[in-house]
């Protein structure tokens, strides 16, 4: 190896060289081996820049192995690093990162000796720890170490407050709080902590037995207080809906009583407080049979909601009609029927209030055909109340599924029906399709119409589905056919059945098809008519049939499109169906005429002057004859005035006058002919 | 329009405190004397009257009644207090 010369030129030139290229530690070496004499001031303030740089490298590498010992969790040697650079760098951050340094110090400490105070039983202390830790680092682990040590150390009311600051809790911290809160009296924030908390030892269940057991205590103490029982009654509710419990029927039954009672004292409090729609809410799982007392606050509430709100009319009105008939109405010598009426009054003087609204009209509804039920079977029963059950309106019945009850009854007392259309309307209405009914009368047809679509076959073979099946079929294929659409035949098959019952429906349908005007329409009522005609063919519907035929033919005919021949053929048959409709007398008559007429014409047309006689002649209207003579008259007047000579004309004449003759002798304008038979021999004679 | 609370009286109110009640109402302006004419028209004739109670209150003693709470004797359960702390729950986590 070359031996490195030791002269001052070439250690200059060393050093320069290593300057240069920002090597500043061995730069530095070389510019200190030059004899002091020999330095210029440019080596001097080099020097000094190597040594500053020298330096600011070594900080560099003292902060690199901080991050290093930061990284592998060595907080000491980190801290010692940082400490030794903090002088020489001149980074802001690293003053920043020694303070934290040193509290993540402290906070490690703190949790290892924690955890020291937690294994050897110190929960206090070890509690104690944790929060000086959460202190510097507040993270949820720490918190629910904290809570943990808290709970262990019997302090529940403060591990609440921890526990409850944090925002994730695992499972122990979950159990923790749950059991933080049974011990400081919270039952029911325990129970619904636990709720989501599983264990197969089956001791946390046990735990949440005693729980359970407990709070039901608390529950009774708090009724004998008569501490707000409103949260008596929500606990309670509370514990009968938790899942999992393992109540004796005695704990089960007490629970109940104390719910249900509890209940009652909160719902008399509400009422004076006007809370009614709560009211609702408390009541709105009340079930089927529903005692008297308890169908009498459905009905008030309900009254008093409906009172300010349109949309609760529909609702009230099932429960109040039905309370209102069923309550014995006997205080200071009233008569209960003027009560009961004067009640039906105030409901629909509500139902009036709201009269523009959609909620208004469909409750009008409600009210008429409700009200209309539950007085024909008031007045026909005569123990409407029959053990628990109460004797209700149709739509209270639907809610309550007391149909088979109710419609045993109805046919019980089917003899005292006023005809069988009322009692099968009653029990329609009482039926599990009696709702189709309410549709019809809101003219929902279609939805109506689905009710029937999913029915089991033995259903339909009921009376009273049967009826209703028919009657909502004829109203929709009524609706249909208003509306002009012509397939509507499907719908009236049931229809003779139905008008075999309900007499006043076969009225307005025929009503309906008098007045029909347009053109399809009449014709879509011929069909259905001539439908129903071939299978009972009553007043109604044959009278109906009868002139619906003529008017649609007379129409068509005057459109040309039937010929005369077959608007007679129509009027015939009309008169077949209906001997004493005058219309169709009349158009047969009018059409006889003209047929004899045009006949006639055409045998004129043809010089067949006898055929057209003997028309006139055989005719049995007048009418013909006139137009006979007419039509002679103008052929006479044609015959004087054409070029023909005296002679024919003569025999021309003679012969129509025979003609004549034979139909009518006595006609003035036979006695004209004569003359004119006797002016033409006159002219003849030279 | 509750006639009671126009009023300021209860269901038991006789037609002596009704006729009293209207004539206090009367005095203090409470309400205009159309309102309090109704009021005792309505709870003087014993039919409208019968209504307005059916309307405006409720007798909720029955139903209270029917559910008469007893203590249950078969409700004993541990104290609370003596609940330990499960570890389950530690050693999952």
């Amino acid at each position: 190896m070359k031996k490195k010369s030791t002269t001052a030129e070439a250690i200059m030139a060393r050093a320069e060289k290593l300057f240069d290229r920002g090597n500043y530690s061995l730069a530095l070496k070389e510019f200190e081996k030059i004899p002091e004499r020999l330095r210029c001031k440019d080596i001097a303030r080099k020097i000094v820049v190597c040594r500053q740089q020298a330096e600011f490298l070594k900080a560099k590498e003292l902060i690199k192995r901080g991050r290093k010992a930061e990284k592998k969790g060595d907080l000491n040697t980190a801290l010692k690093c940082y400490q030794t650079a903090a002088p020489i760098s001149q980074e802001d951050w690293i003053d920043a990162r020694i303070k934290t340094l040193r509290q993540s110090k402290g906070c490690k400490n703190a949790v290892a000796e924690a955890l020291a105070a937690d294994t050897a039983g110190d929960f206090a202390k070890a509690a104690a720890l944790y929060a000086k830790a959460c202190d510097i680092e507040p993270t949820d682990a720490l918190f629910a170490k904290r809570a943990s040590c808290l709970v262990k150390a019997g302090k529940h009311a403060e591990a609440v407050s921890v526990l409850r600051s944090i925002e994730t809790l695992n499972d122990a911290g979950r159990y923790d709080l749950g059991l933080a809160l049974a011990k400081t009296g919270q039952y029911r924030q325990c129970l619904k902590t636990w709720e989501k908390l599983t264990d197969s030892t089956g001791r946390l269940a046990a735990q949440r037995q005693i729980v359970m057991q407990t709070f039901a205590l608390a529950l009774y103490d708090r009724f004998v207080e008569k501490n707000d029982l409103a949260a008596v009654y929500k606990d309670a509710d509370f514990l009968l809906h938790t899942k999992d419990c393992d109540w004796t029927p005695d704990q089960l039954k007490f629970l109940e009583t104390l719910r249900e009672h509890c209940r009652y004292v909160w719902i008399e409090n509400l009422w004076a407080q006007g809370a009614f729609e709560t009211i609702a809410e408390l009541l709105a799982s009340a079930p089927y049979p529903m005692a008297p007392e308890l169908l009498l606050l459905q009905a008030k509430t309900r009254f008093k909601l409906a009172a300010e709100d349109a949309g609760q009319l529909c609702g009230m009105l099932p429960f109040w009609l039905t309370a209102v008939y069923n309550e014995t109405f006997a205080p200071k010598g009233t008569r209960p029927e003027n009560v009961r009426a004067k009640l039906i009054h105030a409901a629909r003087e509500l139902i009036k209030r709201y009269a523009d609204t959609p909620e208004g009209k469909q409750a009008e509804v409600i009210v008429k055909m409700e009200s209309t039920s539950i007085e024909t079977l008031f007045g026909l029963i005569e123990n409407p109340q029959d053990g628990p059950h109460i004797l209700g309106t149709p739509l209270y019945t639907a809610q309550s599924g007391d149909f088979d009850r109710i419609l045993k009854r109805i046919r019980q007392c089917k003899s005292s029906f006023k005809d069988r259309n009322s009692y099968l309307e009653t029990g329609v209405a009482y039926s599990p399709v009696g709702k189709s009914l309410y549709l019809l009368a809101e003219k929902r047809f279609a939805e109506a119409l689905d009710i029937f679509s999913d029915l089991p076959q033995n259903d339909l073979a009921d009376e009273f589905v049967t009826y209703a099946a028919n009657l909502v079929c004829f109203s929709f294929g009524l609706n249909c056919l208003e509306n002009g659409n012509a397939k509507v035949g499907q719908y009236f098959q049931g229809t003779p059945e139905l008008f075999e019952l309900a007499p006043e429906l076969e009225r307005e349908f025929a009503q309906k098809a008098l007045e029909a005007e347009d053109r399809d329409i009449l014709a879509s009522y011929e069909q259905v008519l001539s439908q129903i005609h071939a299978r009972r063919p009553g007043d109604g519907v044959r009278q109906a049939l009868s002139l619906v035929m003529v008017r649609n033919a007379l129409l068509a005919f005057n459109e040309d499109r039937l010929p005369l021949k077959a608007l007679k053929a129509v009027a015939e048959k009309a008169l077949q169906i209906n001997p004493e409709n005058d219309t169709a007398r009349t158009v047969l008559r009018s059409t006889l005429i003209d047929i004899e007429i045009n006949e006639m014409i055409e045998s004129f047309n043809r010089f067949k002057l006898g055929r057209a006689s003997r028309i006139a002649r055989d005719s049995a209207y007048p009418k013909v004859r006139d137009h006979y003579f007419e039509a002679v008259q103008e052929i006479v007047e044609d015959l004087m005035e054409s070029e023909m000579p005296y002679d024919e004309k003569q025999l021309v004449l003679y012969d129509v006058c025979q003609w004549a003759a034979t139909v009518e002798s006595d006609r003035p304008e036979i006695n004209r002919m004569v003359c004119m038979l006797d002016t033409a021999k006159t002219e003849m004679i030279p | 329009m509750n006639p009671f609370s126009v009023l300021q009286i209860g269901p038991e109110a006789t037609p002596k405190d009704i006729i009293e009640a209207v004539a206090l109402a009367m005095r203090e302006r409470r309400y205009p004397a159309k309102d309090l004419a109704l009021a005792q028209k309505l709870l003087l004739d014993p039919t409208a009257r019968t209504v307005q109670e059916f309307i405006h209150f409720v007798d909720l003693n029955t139903l209270k009644n029917k559910y008469d709470v007893k203590r249950p004797r078969a409700l004993n359960p541990p104290e609370i207090a003596g609940l330990s702390r499960l570890t389950v729950f530690d050693e999952a986590t």
